[in-house]
């Protein structure tokens, strides 16, 4: 079976975004990733990073500030990873810590291998 | 998974955050002390996704206390800084960021830990404020987790500990290093703290029994760091120490099974925690080296009388009431004239501990308090009246605070009504 290359896009609720976790709480989310990571070895081939809140929207007309997405929701971050099916995708996206957060989506896109 | 990424303590997180804001505080001042949360609060979710993807590194504080100085640093340089600019006069030295060492770094901690103690117990801060401030800042406490261990809201945390900062914006910065007088005249504040952090845990309505003790635990904790330092311990100190472990030993008997409460004459001693005895007994030896005896000595002598006694029956009742006698001069409340009532009927009978209340004439407070009408119903159950013991159980029952004492009385309730069938 051939593998897939999965694209995992973060998306929060705007009114969470700027939540302040207590540590207690950052130190149980900070096991999670670890758990994920080592669950998926193998199958999660970036991490990937977090993104930043502000930054600009360019097209051919002007340049401009975000937000990007829909008003309700922000972009928070992304990760790749690799499957043998998209039900597998699915059940690695499923035990990503990221959607612990209240609100939290993952939009899980194949990438094309260009 | 990266190098070096072994398994973080439970709370290492907490523990880290108030260790990191208390050097971050000392070294860029006090008033700055908002500022210094949110540099550490950042280096730790900066932390928390970084780690994960290129492993926890070999010394996780040190990496951590980097990231937070200098995005305390890039705050700082921002034009129009509300808090205070680089150039100001009572800004810390800025240029001395070697990396510390580990062994200075580990007592400059220690003291650095009990300095924003000190700095909490600000007699301007409101007295409500200073717990707070102490579990957010010291503790690594959120403002939820706050509330839910205080038993308020958190919108009344966050305006508590908001009356905290204001007060401490306009704090100056000579605290840097106080001087001892200033330290002695603030002990007795110090120490009030930390008597309320830990009542709060051994006492409170709070269901949850971990979140309870992990109170006790930080009471303790810090009560160690007062004790362990030339300048900061005392004898109040060493016998709040004391009476902290004393108490501390019975927190797995007080409870039954099913988490129900137990009174002290039902409690298992055996399951009594006899190292914590004798680490309680150990400071209160030390507490008596000098010539005070506060209401620290005489609450930790009554916890004692208890740990030491063979069982309940063969309880030395008439030193305790003599130490509640001493209690009730040095910090006079009816709490403690009810508890010696209840003392002395154990010692002389129930006639005794009644004419005490009696004579008494409790505040309202104290007489809508469940454990007033609980001691009532409980002497008249051994006078044999049980119509009255009845009554006040019922009483005392409908006022109980919480399904733990309520499950506690319910059963009182129940002895009181067998109690006379028997008889009959």
């Amino acid at each position: 079976m051939s593998e897939q290359k999965y694209l995992l896009l973060y998306r929060n609720p705007v009114d969470v975004a700027d939540y302040q976790p207590s540590p207690e709480e950052m130190q149980q989310v900070f096991e999670q990733w670890n758990a994920w990571k080592e669950r998926f070895t193998g199958e999660i081939l970036d991490v990937g990073d977090g993104l930043l809140p502000g930054g600009k929207v360019l097209r051919k007309e002007a340049l401009t500030d975000g937000p990007f997405i829909e008003a309700k929701e922000v972009m928070g971050g992304y990760s790749i990873i690799q499957a043998k099916s998209w039900e597998r995708a699915v059940e690695i996206s499923k035990e990503c810590p990221f959607l612990f957060s209240p609100g939290a989506s993952i939009e899980i896109r194949p990438m094309a291998g260009y | 998974m990266g190098p070096g990424s072994a398994p973080l303590s439970s709370h290492w997180f907490r523990s880290e955050y108030g260790k990191l804001v208390s050097v971050l505080a000392r070294r860029f001042g006090f008033h700055r002390l908002e500022l210094v949360e949110d540099a550490v609060q950042n280096a730790l979710l900066v932390a928390l996704r970084h780690w994960p993807k290129h492993g926890t590194p070999d010394d996780p504080s040190a990496w951590l206390y980097r990231v937070a100085k200098n995005r305390l640093l890039d705050e700082m340089r921002r034009p129009n800084e509300r808090h205070a600019s680089l150039d100001d006069a009572t800004s810390a030295p800025l240029t001395a960021d070697a990396q510390p060492s580990d062994a200075t770094f580990a007592s400059e901690i220690a003291d650095d830990e009990l300095r924003l103690l000190f700095v909490c117990a600000d007699e301007a801060i409101p007295i409500e404020s200073r717990i707070v401030l102490a579990l957010k800042v010291l503790s690594g406490f959120g403002t939820r987790e706050i509330a839910l261990r205080l038993f308020t809201s958190e919108e009344n945390v966050q305006k508590r500990l908001a009356r905290a900062r204001e007060r401490l914006r306009e704090l100056d910065t000579s605290f840097e290093t106080p001087a001892p007088s200033v330290l002695r005249a603030r002990l007795a504040a110090v120490h009030q703290i930390l008597y309320l952090l830990f009542n709060e845990g051994y006492s409170s309505m709070q269901p949850d029994r971990l979140i309870r003790r992990e109170l006790c635990d930080e009471a303790i904790r810090l009560a160690h760091r007062l004790a362990e330092h030339p300048d900061a311990r005392s004898p109040e100190g060493d016998a709040l120490l004391a009476l902290m472990y004393l108490h501390a030993s019975r927190f797995d008997a007080r409870v039954d099974g099913a988490g129900g409460l137990l009174l002290l004459e039902e409690q298992d001693r055996s399951l009594w925690d006899r190292r914590k005895i004798e680490i309680g007994l150990h400071f209160l030896g030390r507490s008596a080296e000098g010539d005070v005896f506060s209401r620290y000595h005489a609450e930790a002598a009554v916890s004692v009388e208890h740990a030491l006694a063979p069982d309940y029956a063969r309880t030395r009742w008439h030193e305790i009431v003599s130490l509640y006698e001493i209690l009730e001069r040095l910090a006079p409340s009816p709490l403690h004239t009810l508890n010696r009532a209840i003392a002395l009927a154990e010692w002389k009978g129930p006639d005794a501990g009644l004419a005490v209340l009696e004579a008494l004439k409790p505040p309202t407070w104290l007489s809508g308090y469940y454990l007033w009408d609980a001691t009532l119903g409980e002497l008249a159950r051994r006078k044999g009246e049980r119509e009255r013991a009845i009554v006040f159980f019922e009483r005392a029952l409908a006022r109980a605070p919480h399904p733990a004492e309520k499950a506690l009385l319910a059963r009182r309730l129940e002895r009181a009504r067998d109690g006379d069938s028997k008889r009959t």
